[in-house]
């Protein structure tokens, strides 16, 4: 009885490397870096809307404050802003490059450097909201 | 209370109100452009996962606001160089 069942195990072999099925390619790694990205490129887009909406005010007149009833734009915000945009715009979207190129390999350090732009966004953006410089 | 005083403070009030409605087409136009990265977030936050699709017309749109951002200011004449 031994012996006919390994018989009918070796037997068997051949069948099943013939057979070929597709492993899934999913990881949770993936889906995790996905989402996360997705949450960078969203919170970075919430900052965009603020940055485009002030750049929208008026320009303020030379020497005049922005306050409660003169809603104004300094031009030196702006040129700052654009200074803080173009660096998180880059890491931003370095980060989603590398993601797209290499989904299975860590990509912390590409995250790190677009958190830390949008923090140096934020800086400013946070700045201009509280004191209008 | 006399008149002069809250003749002072409708004043005040009116000036206020007159600012916010100036800018208020920038507000509207700027609640609009935000509803796809709320959306995004809301999704993140409901437990949807992000597909490579999203993050790719995400990313378009955050680079054409970025575009326009990014459009140089109009020459100062002196007028506005604070």
């Amino acid at each position: 009885m031994r012996k006919m069942t390994a018989a009918l195990a070796v037997a068997s072999l051949p069948a099943l490397g013939a057979c070929t099925f597709t492993m899934p390619t999913f990881t949770l790694g993936n889906q995790v870096n996905l989402n996360t990205i997705e949450g960078v490129i969203a919170g970075y887009g919430v900052m965009l809307n603020a940055e485009l909406t002030y750049r929208a005010l008026p320009l303020c007149k030379t020497g005049a404050e922005p306050s409660i009833t003169n809603i104004c734009a300094k031009r030196s915000v702006i040129e700052k802003l654009q200074a803080a945009d173009k660096v998180a715009n880059a890491a931003v979207n370095a980060a989603v490059t590398f993601v797209k190129a290499n989904p299975t390999v860590d990509p912390s350090s590409y995250l790190s450097a677009a958190r830390d732009a949008l923090t140096g966004l934020r800086t400013v953006l946070d700045s201009a909201n509280a004191t209008g410089t | 209370m006399d008149a002069a005083t809250i003749e002072a403070a409708a004043a005040a009030a009116t000036a206020i109100v007159e600012a916010i409605v100036k800018i208020a087409p920038a507000i509207e136009q700027g609640i609009a452009s935000a509803a796809p990265f709320v959306s995004a977030i809301t999704g993140l936050i409901t437990g949807a996962n992000a597909t490579q699709a999203q993050i790719d017309a995400l990313l378009s749109t955050a680079n054409l606001s970025s575009a326009q951002f990014q459009q140089p200011l109009p020459p100062d004449d002196g007028s506005t160089s604070t």
